[in-house]
């Protein structure tokens, strides 16, 4: 990464992080009613609006909570960039023989793209790590899941009525397991290379 | 990856190697970029799933669901009243006494608020397994039929063997305000709202419906007022507040 100036709208990756419902209630406010407008122009309606701005601003959070995301940009351009990118492949999947969309001619800010691009990337890893989860074996998964809810490992291993140390280990065995199904994946191997 | 190269990266993350072992694996992470590359994963999957699974996730998802239900019908509701433009006189008329009658029975409900529209609704879910005899078994299965002194005697059970178990505790208040033993309940809920676990704001908020429950308007105010932002009823809270 560049050494940009922080944009003056980090503040409302901050409200996202904080879980700031006034200020992300200003993202409704603000920045929502026109991604609302461009799907509705372009063959959706408000409800599947809603999805859209719901999934873009778990993405942002989650990519701001687990690696950290500073903006360099005005927050809606970037916030609508990721919304259009979504709406763009909710249509091309109901439709794959090709898609039109209908949109005024401007020029996107490459630093707006260049963000939105981070952004789509950290997304695909998260997703390629919920589809190898999805892949485990049962024991493995819910393992997991408990030692990531719970935290504390003693609970987990009483709940189990598992040793302590057999959790433990268990825990760092299928993570290990998991690691080399991602290695493994086509998908990480385009990632990586992105 | 073998075995102990993976229990070596937890160990690692874990903070419990030797500043030798730390030193030595760091060195080997520099020239190594397969291994790496393995570490960089096993560490961002630790990262996803810990966040993934966490409950502070949920509460960002719980606010962006209310804020759409507020937002994103705010914007119908205006889309409605530039219909109302084009109406004519009479039906103006019309309008407003539908809205009079629809006021009036939606303000008549408002000010019989009760403990039971915030109250818990949902199942608990303590066991992954079923057929499991435990007390989390016993506990859950009573507490999801509505059999709280049931549930109470299992949850003081595991509350036996692990007194710092907080989602139980938490449980056994909302199963004490249940059974409208409240000055049990208050008791859980103070010692929850003064702690640090995932129930501190919850249990706050739960207090306050204890009194609303049994009608101490006054006390149950003085509580939501003390609820923080950052506390995933604090929107509910702030609604029940306006309603009081």
């Amino acid at each position: 990464m560049g050494d940009y100036e922080v944009h003056a709208d980090q503040k409302y990756v901050k409200a996202l992080l904080t879980n700031d419902t006034k200020l992300i209630a200003e993202i409704y406010s603000r920045f929502a009613p026109k991604v609302v407008g461009y799907i509705q122009k372009n063959s959706g309606d408000e409800s599947a609006a809603r999805d859209i701005i719901q999934e873009a601003l778990i993405t942002i959070y989650d990519q701001a909570k687990t690696k950290g995301l500073t903006l360099s940009c005005p927050f809606d351009a970037y916030f609508f960039l990721i919304c259009k990118r979504k709406w763009f492949n909710v249509l091309k999947k109901n439709k794959p023989e090709g898609v039109t969309i209908q949109e005024e001619i401007t020029s996107i800010d490459a630093n707006v793209q260049q963000q939105a691009d981070q952004t789509a990337l950290h997304e695909g890893r998260a997703s390629l790590f919920n589809q190898v989860l999805e892949q485990m074996g049962d024991a493995c998964k819910k393992l997991l899941k408990l030692s990531f809810s719970i935290k504390s490992m003693e609970e987990v291993a009483k709940k189990l009525e598992v040793s302590y140390a057999y959790a433990r280990k268990k825990k760092s065995l299928c993570i290990g397991k998991l690691t080399k199904m991602v290695q493994g994946s086509a998908q990480y191997q385009t990632l990586k290379n992105l | 990856m073998d075995e102990k190269t993976i229990l070596l990266f937890d160990d690692y993350l874990q903070g419990a190697l030797s500043p030798e072992a730390k030193e030595n694996l760091e060195s080997r992470l520099e020239s190594d970029p397969a291994l790496k590359d393995a570490f960089t994963i096993f560490r961002d999957l630790n990262g996803h799933l810990s966040h993934r699974f966490s409950d502070e996730r949920a509460h960002f998802k719980d606010t962006l669901e209310t804020l759409a239900d507020t937002h994103l019908e705010t914007t119908k509701t205006k889309k409605k009243e530039v219909k109302v433009i084009a109406f004519k006189p009479l039906r103006y008329l019309v309008a407003a006494c539908v809205v009079l009658v629809f006021g009036t029975i939606f303000w008549s409900q408002m000010q019989d608020v009760s403990y039971d529209d915030y109250s818990f609704k949902g199942s608990i879910d303590l066991v992954e397994r079923s057929g499991d005899e435990s007390a989390f078994a016993k506990a859950e299965k009573a507490f999801n039929n509505k059999l709280y002194h049931e549930a109470i005697v299992s949850f003081d059970t595991i509350l036996t063997n692990d007194p710092d178990n907080t989602q139980v505790l938490y449980y056994k208040g909302i199963a004490s305000v249940e059974i409208e033993d409240y000055a049990e309940a208050t008791e859980i809920f103070t010692v929850l709202s003064q702690g640090n676990s995932v129930f501190k704001y919850k249990a706050q908020w739960y207090n306050a419906l204890s009194f609303l429950k049994q009608g101490d308007t006054d006390q149950c105010k003085q509580i939501l007022q003390a609820l923080p932002q950052e506390a995933a009823n604090y929107i509910e809270a702030q609604e029940l507040l306006k309603k009081l």
